[in-house]
């Protein structure tokens, strides 16, 4: 009989969750699947922006972290280990797809606009008085109108944490193209969300 | 980085060095760069206000998620991958939760009896083990085994993997 099968699984901690799962016992780990789904998948979402794609990205990822388990040695919590592991996951897809761009020159000035464009500055904030869950929806509209390569860069640093060295090294590109990239995004953001900003008064 | 005091623009490289400032990826040389253009230049503190408060609100509204199906879907659909996974691993690989002496014999054996051999190679007494060696080879009785019999020292060994 799996160890679990005496314990109360819901009240225990995410670390002795994984302890009794690296034992090799699923019911613990199908109690970190249930706590964790949502924001592995969510982050998933964000990345791919496609609803059947994030769902198999995060059931994927649940089967690579079963499999890699052995792996964990807790550095980091197991929800950031495994938002690790679908990030990874889906940069690999993005990847065969050919979504995300090798960087160029072009590219990159094309990006930032170039020295001689000016840049329109939305020094007011569009999203004052606005309820958490509108801003949600409007910050996750607002992601879907970026390109995935701009995408990518800003949820790996804006949401996943990640120094532009990290992301550099696991999307591929060069520290000048996230530089570029991520400024282009929050760009395209503040441009969007002043946009709305416009509709609300309107 | 040259600072533009009162111009009515940035440089590309100049927006890049504050951006990556408010990220905190700057050296501190560099970061002494960016506040001397802030101090100098207002156009660069409107800046640094756009891109933070633009990160600030980024963040504030990261939007969630959840699984589009209900959880014993979810998990039957991954559980079912992971069993899937497990039948095809090769039979070579030993079990999950195997114990370490099993794990050790699957690099420990060839490592030890590839030892045996080097040993008689080099015989002190200057002869050569394999001349020694009436018989290395591979029983086909035992199939994955070895046998090595040396008359010299009268010793035969058995090899079963």
């Amino acid at each position: 009989m799996p160890a679990s099968a005496q314990r109360d699984l819901p009240s225990l901690s995410d670390e002795e969750l994984v302890a009794l799962a690296q034992k090799g016992d699923m019911a613990p780990f199908e109690e970190l699947v249930f706590r964790h789904r949502d924001k592995v998948y969510a982050r998933a979402y964000l990345m791919m922006h496609q609803e059947d794609a994030a769902l198999d990205a995060s059931q994927t990822a649940w089967v690579k972290g079963w499999q890699r388990l052995a792996q964990f040695k807790g550095d980091s919590s197991f929800s950031t280990w495994m938002t690790r592991v679908v990030i990874n996951l889906c940069l690999d897809d993005l990847r065969k797809q050919k979504r995300v761009h090798l960087e160029s020159i072009e590219e990159m000035d094309e990006e930032t606009g170039g020295v001689e464009r000016q840049m329109p500055l939305v020094t007011v904030n569009p999203t004052e008085g606005m309820e958490q869950d509108e801003l949600r929806k409007r910050i996750d509209d607002a992601l879907e109108k970026l390109s995935p390569a701009h995408r990518t860069v800003l949820v790996l640093h804006e949401f996943e944490g990640l120094e532009y060295k990290e992301i550099s090294a696991r999307v591929g590109i060069s520290i000048g193209t996230v530089m570029s990239r991520l400024f282009y995004a929050r760009r395209k953001m503040a441009a969007l969300l002043q946009g709305l900003r416009k509709e609300r008064a309107s | 980085m040259k600072s533009t005091s009162n111009s009515a623009s940035l440089t590309e490289q100049q927006m890049l060095s504050i951006q990556a400032d408010i990220d905190g990826e700057l050296e501190p040389r560099q970061h002494s760069e960016v506040q001397a253009l802030l101090a100098a230049n207002a156009v660069a503190r409107d800046f640094r206000k756009f891109i933070s408060g633009t990160r600030e609100v980024i963040r504030r509204g990261e939007p969630t998620r959840g699984v589009p199906e209900g959880r014993d879907f979810y998990w039957s659909q991954i559980s079912r991958q992971i069993e899937g996974a497990e039948k095809l691993r090769p039979a070579s690989t030993p079990p999950r939760g195997a114990s370490g002496w099993l794990r050790w014999l699957g690099w420990g054996v060839p490592v030890l009896g590839a030892a045996v051999v080097a040993l008689v190679m080099m015989r002190p007494d200057g002869r050569s083990g394999l001349e020694t060696a009436a018989v290395i080879e591979g029983s086909q009785l035992e199939a994955s085994g070895l046998v090595f019999r040396s008359e010299y020292d009268g010793v035969t060994i058995h090899w079963i993997n």
